[in-house]
């Protein structure tokens, strides 16, 4: 299914796991790429992406000499016993300042890049300038999430979730810091490669975040830990962005910069969303609600269509749901109907999206008949684990541990062993994860989700995202949000 | 009460004078033709030790169920002594609203508008405070001219203040002036309610002790009123109706301004919902939001017409109200109604004005309205648009607990979610 989206989005994208170029083409063009010396300055920041791309990357003392050639981490065992010369190495990377990256700049290289035709000399050598960049930016935005989660609490350290996660990011970092410079297309190639291998290794990142700090909480405040895990959510949009757009930058497509398409239509990504989460809440409930479309479908704007599309997933998955759990209560109070207006049919009230856009903004209105929230609710609908599934304990162990047949109220939860939803958010469906990171996406580029109940009835949730075509230039690739 | 000697007086013809006052800034009373023995504000300087007495105490929060069980078991002993409390109560609440007034810039109060309002107050302040005690119902009638007199005088005191404040800005924030407004809005509402609720009850009693007799100023009962009165407290409103009949009122006055039928409503949601309300308040709520919606959806419409994106003579999508009744049993017991209409949207440069009073966009067409109760029976008197609709839906949604928000999706609609508390919840008295 997920396949299936994907290849809607971006028909003849490669998957991220691209088959390598041929070696021939390789050789033949690799010796033309030019060769920078990057001894001859003090590591300096670039105050712009274009800019530092004619200067040479950051240098690291670190970067010619891998401390442990024998060693090929992985994942599960990422560091060799002995890691002083990693903790120095991180050490660097995590204090240089990061580069002033905004989506303008992004977009810039990424036209320059896509209009020269694919594999031409102009093609490669914007190619390997990105790569420059990346490869002296995504080392330090990944020291820095390494630090931030030796920050945790010991004891939250030592929950294996966020353990894992721990070991991921030391060896992506070790991945990237011991990369050697970059300086021709087959460094460029090699480079994008290991971009897409840990971009696909990253993937659930998020829920095992979310499955962490569930059985954490007791040890840590609540405030603490979603200040904790906006910044790393906010760090890693901005990682995978540049990665992905760098990986992206190699298939030109009409339309298409980088990862970033400049005529994404939401009604027609939309269409797949709803196809996609029918079937999921058809398979968890046996039934499901319409989804009616309305405003005006025709708008198109320049957006990442993966963070839309995660985006569109969470809000129809969230609608759907909460009309189901809602119209089951309702029908179980029935027996001695307690409320007013609510009459058993056997359909379900539809779920509508309107579709509009001023100038710049382009607003999608979501609205159910899923019940609402009470108003001294309002605020915590944004909360990381906030849900109005209700559960008890037992339940949340459940879905924290993955265990085989969850409680059937947590039927999306359930999903998360079929759900093939990896690329951003991974499968987390009912670790109530859903709004908030909906939310953080939205903001990343300028946006915002905002939500209001007409409690006992329905809510809306309105997200609103602006056309990074026109605002690039304010659309800073910041490691938080303040 | 005399009014001001310098172009308004509070008898008689004061409709037509005050007019004059408001659209003729030329002839109002400024610092150098105001007699000063006309003025009382002058004198008022040395009675503070009254209004300190008053002032130093803190008002009395009721709630709709206490208003509601007083009224429905009224006796006539219970009405004197609702009378003391009111008058009391009334007399602490103008004190500390007079405060508020004393603690403005002098640039501020000293305008001839504002003043007027100040002497209003404390002409009210004084009346209250020197009627004897009720001990009879014959003394409880007297009341009850007193009242009426003074609900009627203070008519003047919204368009006043509004005039009042349109420069108030050069000399303090305007997040204080809204302050002001609304703080002055709501224990308007607060001492209104006191008023009509006594005024009801005496009413109540009447017929009671007298069921042929029928005073003519006893409430009209209609279906909208739910079961019968109790005092100003109407039980059991039925939502939708309600809202038919707020949009009846703006389609109206919408066909009489534009000569066009206005857009349909439709109403979903607990289409059967009831609630135990003041009437008047859900009801200038309601039909304020519904004018707004009718007359953006209408132009949005228009404009779309024009465009030749809609073919001529298409009627322009409804409005929609959605009501729903929190689940039973909840703890802090609401109605939300949300008005969906297709207008267009807000200007993302405007939402920031949208509450307050001081922009510079409101007010302007205050002078052609002089007099203002904030309800709906008046609208038909009302020609212009005020600006103040949305501060003045605020002030009474939020006056029993309630709340109301504004979201915009520009180049498609706007929705507005009024909620209502329900049950046992104090008054938003403005402090």
């Amino acid at each position: 299914m997920r396949r299936g989206i994907r290849a809607l989005l971006r028909p003849s994208r490669p998957s991220i796991t691209r088959p390598p170029y041929s070696t021939a083409l390789r050789s033949i063009h690799g010796s033309h790429a030019p060769n920078t010396i990057h001894h001859e300055r003090t590591p300096q920041q670039p105050s712009s992406y274009p800019s530092s791309l004619v200067q040479p990357a950051t240098a690291s003392p670190y970067d010619q000499n891998s401390p442990s050639s024998d060693f090929i981490p992985t994942p599960s065992n990422p560091y060799p016993p002995s890691s002083a010369s990693f903790d120095s190495k991180l050490a660097f990377y995590a204090s240089q300042p990061l580069a002033v990256v905004t989506l303008r700049d992004l977009l810039r290289i990424g036209a320059e890049a896509a209009q020269a035709p694919k594999g031409d000399e102009v093609h490669r050598q914007k190619l390997v300038e990105s790569a420059k960049f990346m490869r002296s930016e995504i080392p330090k935005r990944l020291a820095r999430r390494v630090r931030a989660l030796e920050s945790l609490p010991f004891i939250v350290g030592l929950n294996p979730y966020i353990k894992s996660v721990y070991n991921l990011y030391r060896w992506a970092f070790e991945k990237v810091a011991d990369f050697p410079q970059i300086t021709d297309y087959e460094s460029d190639l090699a480079f994008s490669d290991i971009l897409a291998e840990l971009v696909e290794a990253h993937t659930d990142v998020v829920p095992r975040l979310a499955k962490g700090f569930l059985e954490s909480e007791r040890y840590w405040n609540k405030e603490d830990i979603a200040t904790w895990l906006d910044k790393m959510i906010w760090a890693r949009i901005a990682i995978r962005v540049l990665a992905e757009h760098h990986h992206a930058l190699h298939e030109p497509h009409p339309n298409w910069i980088g990862i970033v398409n400049t005529r994404l239509r939401p009604s027609a990504l939309l269409r797949t969303v709803v196809h996609h989460c029918t079937e999921l809440c058809e398979a968890n409930y046996g039934t499901v609600p319409d989804v009616i479309v309305s405003g005006d479908p025709d708008i198109s704007f320049a957006y990442i269509p993966v963070h839309l599309e995660y985006m569109l997933t969470e809000l129809i998955k969230n609608a759907m749901r909460a009309t189901v759990e809602h119209s089951r209560k309702l029908a179980a109070d029935w027996e001695n109907p307690p409320n007013s207006g609510y009459v058993p049919t056997a359909e379900l009230p539809p779920v509508e999206v309107t579709i509009s856009r001023s100038t710049d903004v382009v607003t999608i209105r979501v609205r159910d008949t899923g019940g609402g929230v009470p108003y001294a609710d309002y605020t915590r609908v944004f909360d990381y684990n906030y849900t109005t599934v209700p559960r008890d304990d037992e339940e949340a162990a459940a879905i924290a541990l993955g265990r085989q047949g969850a409680a059937d109220p947590l039927a999306f939860a359930g999903l998360t062993k079929t759900d093939l939803h990896r690329g951003i958010g991974g499968p987390m469906a009912g670790l109530g994860f859903g709004l908030p990171m909906t939310r953080l996406y939205a903001r990343y580029f300028g946006g915002d989700l905002e939500f209001k109940s007409v409690y006992g009835w329905g809510a809306d949730l309105f997200l609103r995202l602006r056309d990074v075509g026109g605002v690039g230039d304010q659309l800073r690739l910041v490691d938080s949000s303040n | 009460m005399q009014g001001r000697t310098g172009g308004c007086t509070l008898g008689a013809p004061r409709w037509v004078s005050s007019r004059r006052l408001s659209t003729d800034s030329q002839s109002s009373p400024t610092p150098h033709n105001a007699p000063h023995s006309g003025s009382h504000s002058n004198s008022h300087f040395y009675q503070t030790a009254a209004l300190d007495k008053f002032a130093s105490q803190l008002p009395r929060r009721l709630t709709l169920r206490q208003l509601a069980v007083f009224a429905r078991n009224i006796t006539p002993e219970r009405l004197v002594a609702a009378a003391n409390f009111g008058k009391h109560e009334l007399t602490v609440r103008l004190a500390r609203r007079i405060r508020e007034f004393q603690r403005l810039p002098f640039a501020v109060g000293k305008d001839p508008h504002v003043e007027m309002a100040y002497d209003l107050y404390w002409a009210a302040f004084e009346t209250f405070r020197k009627e004897p005690p009720i001990n009879t119902l014959a003394d409880n009638d007297r009341w009850c001219a007193v009242l009426r007199s003074q609900l009627d005088r203070h008519m003047v005191v919204i368009p006043q203040l509004a005039l009042g404040f349109r420069g108030a800005s050069k000399h303090m924030p305007s997040e204080n002036v809204d302050k002001f407004m609304s703080g002055t809005l709501r224990s308007r509402i607060g001492r209104r309610v006191l008023a009509e609720h006594h005024l009801a009850m005496t009413d109540t009693l009447a017929r009671k002790r007298n069921p042929a007799s029928l005073s003519p100023s006893s409430p009209s009962t209609s279906p909208l009123d739910g079961d019968a009165h109790v005092g100003i407290v109407s039980p059991n409103i039925p939502a939708a109706p309600l809202v038919h009949h707020c949009a009846s009122l703006a389609a109206s006055r919408f066909l009489l301004r534009t000569g066009r039928p206005a857009p349909r409503v439709v109403v979903d949601g607990h289409t059967d919902a009831q609630f135990t309300y003041i009437r008047d308040h859900a009801e200038y709520v309601l039909y304020e939001l519904i004018s707004n919606a009718a007359r953006f959806s209408d132009y949005e419409h228009g404009r779309r017409v024009a465009r030749g994106d809609l073919p001529p003579g298409s009627e322009p999508p409804p409005i929609r109200v959605t009501v729903a009744l929190s689940p039973p049993r909840d703890p802090a017991p609401t109605i939300t109604f949300r008005v969906s209409d297709t207008g267009g949207g807000i200007p993302a440069s405007l939402m920031p004005h949208l509450w307050s009073y001081s922009h510079p966009s409101k007010f302007s067409n205050f002078s052609l309205v002089p007099r203002m109760a904030g309800k709906v029976a008046e609208t038909s008197e009302v020609e212009v648009n005020l600006g103040i609709g949305l501060p003045m839906c605020r002030v009474y949604a939020e006056y029993w607990g309630g709340s109301i928000d504004v979201v915009s999706s520009e180049g498609y609609g706007t929705d507005v979610y009024v909620v209502l508390g329900l049950g046992n919840r104090g008054e938003n008295v403005g402090e």
